[in-house]
């Protein structure tokens, strides 16, 4: 088939770059978690619970990566209307919405320790709850449309409007008084631990890059189901195959 | 867990939870795509054996 969509779907290809990437983005992100539990010293202020920066960060670095790529592709459906770009937006979403979940979870059990609370209404928090009811709420227009054309244009218009709100939560601590920290660099971290915030932040990026690649696989297959043309019922099948009814 | 002389004494139970939910949310979407994965390309290999009709 010509058109690229139906390209490296069947069943004899095999993403083993996929699978590769998934498995040492595990295996990355293990040793980080090591090193960041066991290795790295207390530290000076927050004592042990620091720690949970070391995969907090890291979730939250990759979630508005995953969005931004879904964003990308829902940008380039729109202007091009190549199904792949709609194979890729679902699976951007749906790993951001994942990890979303997860950076809304480590902050709560950050907060409780640190500010006495598990959630606090303050800007960053409430900006990226937003985002994350944004995004599901694309990931559920998605499930309840069936026609493919009006799902794949209706998310990517939507993703689009929700998009705006990634660079609200990530200037949210500079704009307004925030109860969260503002964002870090290398010179404000101290050198023992920028090896477990590294190796956990490459590890999820690997691990990102295969499961979009997967995701994206999946939707390309579903994608396929959906647009081939319906086969011929059975009888009209013999007519045809021995040249009569015509 | 108790405050004190400027630094946060201990919390290894919240630094657990973390990591717990952390490896339990990430473990689970990767078993979700492999399962979903390994479905998907069992009904396409289905579809492609299909006898075409033209």
């Amino acid at each position: 088939m010509a058109d690229p969509l139906f390209e490296n779907t069947g069943s004899e290809s095999r993403p083993t770059v996929a699978f590769a990437l998934v498995a040492i983005g595990l295996a990355t992100m293990l040793y980080g978690s090591y090193v960041g539990l066991f290795v790295a010293p207390p530290e000076k202020f927050m004592g042990e619970v620091y720690r949970i920066l070391f995969v907090h960060v890291p979730t939250a670095w990759n979630a508005l990566l995953a969005l931004t790529f879904a964003f990308a592709s829902a940008l380039m459906f729109l202007f091009k209307g190549d199904w792949r770009w709609d194979a890729r937006l679902e699976a951007g979403i749906e790993f951001g919405v994942v990890l979303s979940f997860l950076l809304c979870c480590q902050g709560a059990i950050w907060a409780k320790p640190t500010w006495g609370v598990w959630w606090d209404w303050d800007p960053r928090l409430t900006t990226t709850a937003v985002l994350l009811a944004a995004f599901l709420g694309i990931l559920a227009l998605r499930k309840f449309v069936d026609d493919p054309v009006k799902r794949a244009t209706w998310s990517s218009v939507a993703t689009v409007i929700a998009y705006v709100d990634v660079p609200i939560v990530y200037f949210s601590v500079k704009w307004w008084n925030s109860l969260h920290q503002m964002q870090s660099n290398p010179n404000t971290v101290s050198p023992e631990f920028h090896l477990p915030l590294r190796m956990n932040a490459i590890g999820l990026l690997l691990l990102l890059i295969g499961l979009i690649t997967l995701r994206t696989r999946i939707a390309k297959m579903r994608l396929r189901e959906e647009l081939a043309p319906p086969l011929p019922a059975p009888s009209a099948a013999v007519d045809y195959a021995t040249g009569g009814g015509r | 867990m108790n405050v004190g002389s400027g630094m946060i004494a201990g919390g290894w139970e919240f630094v657990t939870a973390a990591y717990v939910v952390t490896a339990v949310v990430i473990g689970s979407y990767v078993i979700s795509v492999l399962t979903r994965f390994s479905k998907e390309r069992a009904a396409a290999r289905r579809r492609d054996s299909r006898p075409e009709v033209n």
